[in-house]
């Protein structure tokens, strides 16, 4: 009798026919993805990124910190002199090669922590899809910021705290809240509808290649901007180059983001 | 007009029509199982997903059509039109509305038309069993054989649900039935013998939770296991087409045809049809999303020890009382 009663067992249908159609209007969780965004973490590890000095020098002295710290061997530096007439980096060198293999790179962040120039930094940028595996081996000229568009963010810039689940990041209002230091990720509207703390963001297809501003960019001590300051620069930051004496045309707007470091 | 010029347009007509039909039913499938799964479904191709199913028939022609080495090479490619003619052929005799002087919109007025219905569906069964048979490998073997089982015994219980309303209104002929309906739908007199059909009819159409023949969690995929591109995409239509069928018997039968309920004749005859035989393709679809499959000694089990008796219960009372009436 046992399995009659089980075989049945009409009321239970019924039932699971009403659970069924009651889902039928539940709202659905789906994000429509490639045309509406999820706000990342604030701390999202993606991409990386190589900086610059705010006079076009790259942070990075080639010093191979990142790639001795790294736990999956993904970086790759090849060191090489600075000379007088071809000046790369502040430092004595500079990384002839940087090389990064995003496939086999755990995006931990380590090299971000390692390095001492706040050079590499992980950026939050995370669709690298691709159809060759060789693409994906980052080399210099992908990794760092194109000059025109600015020094990149530093990672203490990044608000802190690490929210428990990706999607609820409540303290973010909007990917262009500025002040919260870590800004969008892509272009695009926010959608009006915010979902119990998750944003959306309503994206077009091209990636934010603008650079982020940052709360050390908008911060008072920025007239650093200020023309022609020869002598005020450097004296906040002892990581600025010394040898300013040659002075291009804007050496001296170089550490400002670094300024809050001290 | 020549009456054969006029069977070969109706005919088109209706080809496109069910074609059509059949296209949009498996999106609605697919969009009803979404949402009652809390997903959207299809919505990539074409607005609301609307292009979905020209990207599918596009996707299944331009696969490679295999047939393995083991197979039957003709009755293995022989099988899908099997199913697919005689899901077809069918719709010769359904009427799908009325004109005012009575005559039934088909294409040909058979005064059997339940009984041709019946006869046509059980040759469509040879098209699972010659498919899986003939594939030459075990899984597909395995699913005619149990669809082999399952009609038989369905079969059964789905002829004796029909007698009774066959009984009450004293006519084989399908618009017969309809008008013996005008006052009264044989849902009514009937309940018993509706159930029961309804449940037949999902298992002979091989649909969840009956759908042992392709039950891809033991027979990868029953006995469609071998076939590709577009042997596969026959095998497909005839399923869809053929719950068409089983819904527009159902609406025929039991569900007053083209009647308007309470008289309301604002929509046309045929615009009541097609509200029926859709409320019955929902709710195919709402059963799949719903139950789980039956074991395969259950479904014997309630198709003989259950189903049948019923059925015939029901056909035995039935009698009585029309006799008892004169």
């Amino acid at each position: 009798m046992a399995t009659r009663k089980r075989l049945y067992n009409v009321g239970a249908i019924l039932r699971g026919l009403s659970i069924t159609f009651g889902f039928m209007f539940r709202r659905r969780p789906t994000i429509q993805y490639p045309s509406v965004k999820k706000q990342h973490a604030p701390r999202f590890h993606g991409l990386h990124e190589l900086r610059r000095y705010a006079d076009g020098k790259e942070r990075c002295i080639g010093c191979e910190l990142c790639s001795s710290v790294c736990p999956a061997n993904a970086i790759t530096v090849i060191g090489a002199e600075n000379s007088a007439e071809d000046r790369r980096s502040p430092g004595e060198r500079y990384a002839a090669r940087y090389e990064i293999d995003e496939l086999r790179c755990i995006f931990c962040g380590m090299c971000e922590e390692a390095c001492p120039t706040d050079a590499i930094v992980l950026t939050p940028r995370f669709e690298m899809s691709d159809y060759r595996r060789g693409s994906f081996i980052y080399d210099k000229d992908r990794l760092l910021v194109p000059g025109e568009a600015g020094v990149g963010t530093a990672p203490d810039d990044r608000p802190g705290g690490i929210p428990g689940d990706l999607g609820r990041v409540a303290s973010i209002k909007s990917t262009t809240d500025i002040e919260r230091g870590y800004s969008a990720t892509w272009r695009g509207e926010i959608l009006t509808k915010q979902r119990k703390g998750l944003t959306l963001v309503k994206a077009d297809r091209s990636f934010e290649t603008r650079p982020f501003e940052t709360r050390a960019a908008r911060a008072p001590q920025d007239d650093t901007r200020a023309p022609q300051d020869d002598t005020r620069a450097p004296q906040d930051d002892t990581r600025v180059p010394q040898d300013d004496t040659r002075a291009p045309r804007d050496d001296t707007r170089a550490p400002q983001d670094d300024a809050e470091h001290d | 007009m020549p009456w054969w010029l006029i069977v070969l347009i109706k005919s088109a007509i209706l080809l496109f029509v069910v074609i059509t039909s059949f296209a949009y039913a498996m999106l609605l499938e697919r969009k009803i199982l979404g949402w009652m799964q809390l997903r959207p479904g299809p919505n990539r191709v074409g607005p609301w997903g609307m292009l979905q199913p020209a990207a599918d028939a596009a996707k299944l022609m331009l696969k490679e059509d295999l047939t393995p080495e083991t197979a039957d090479p003709l009755l293995y490619k022989l099988a899908p039109f099997i199913s697919l003619v005689t899901a077809f052929a069918v719709y010769a005799v359904i009427p799908f509305g009325a004109s005012r002087s009575g005559a039934p919109w088909s294409i040909g007025n058979v005064n059997a038309g339940i009984l041709l219905i019946l006869a046509i569906a059980s040759i469509g069964i040879y098209g699972i069993c010659l498919g899986g048979w003939a594939s030459g490998s075990k899984y597909p073997l395995l699913g005619s054989v149990r669809s082999t089982a399952q009609m038989i015994s369905y079969e059964l219980a789905m002829g004796f649900s029909l007698i009774g309303v066959l009984m009450l209104a004293g006519t084989t002929s399908l618009d017969g039935i309809v008008s013996a309906q005008a006052r009264l739908w044989f849902f009514i007199p009937q309940f018993a013998g509706f159930v029961i059909y309804v449940i037949t009819a999902v298992a002979e159409t091989n649909r969840a939770p009956f759908d042992l023949v392709e039950a891809e969690t033991e027979l990868v995929a029953g006995f469609h296991t071998e076939y590709s591109g577009l042997r596969f995409g026959l095998f497909f239509i005839a399923e869809y087409v053929n719950m068409l069928t089983v819904s527009c018997v159902a609406t025929l039968l039991f569900f007053g045809g083209w009647n308007a309920p309470f008289g309301w004749a604002v929509i046309p005859g045929i615009g009541w049809f097609v509200i029926k035989v859709a409320a019955f393709m929902f709710f195919y679809m709402w059963l799949r999303a719903t139950l789980p499959r039956l074991r395969y000694d259950r479904l014997m089990a309630f198709g003989w020890k259950v189903l049948i008796p019923i059925a015939m219960l029901n056909l035995v009372g039935t009698a009585i009382v029309v006799a008892y009436r004169g």
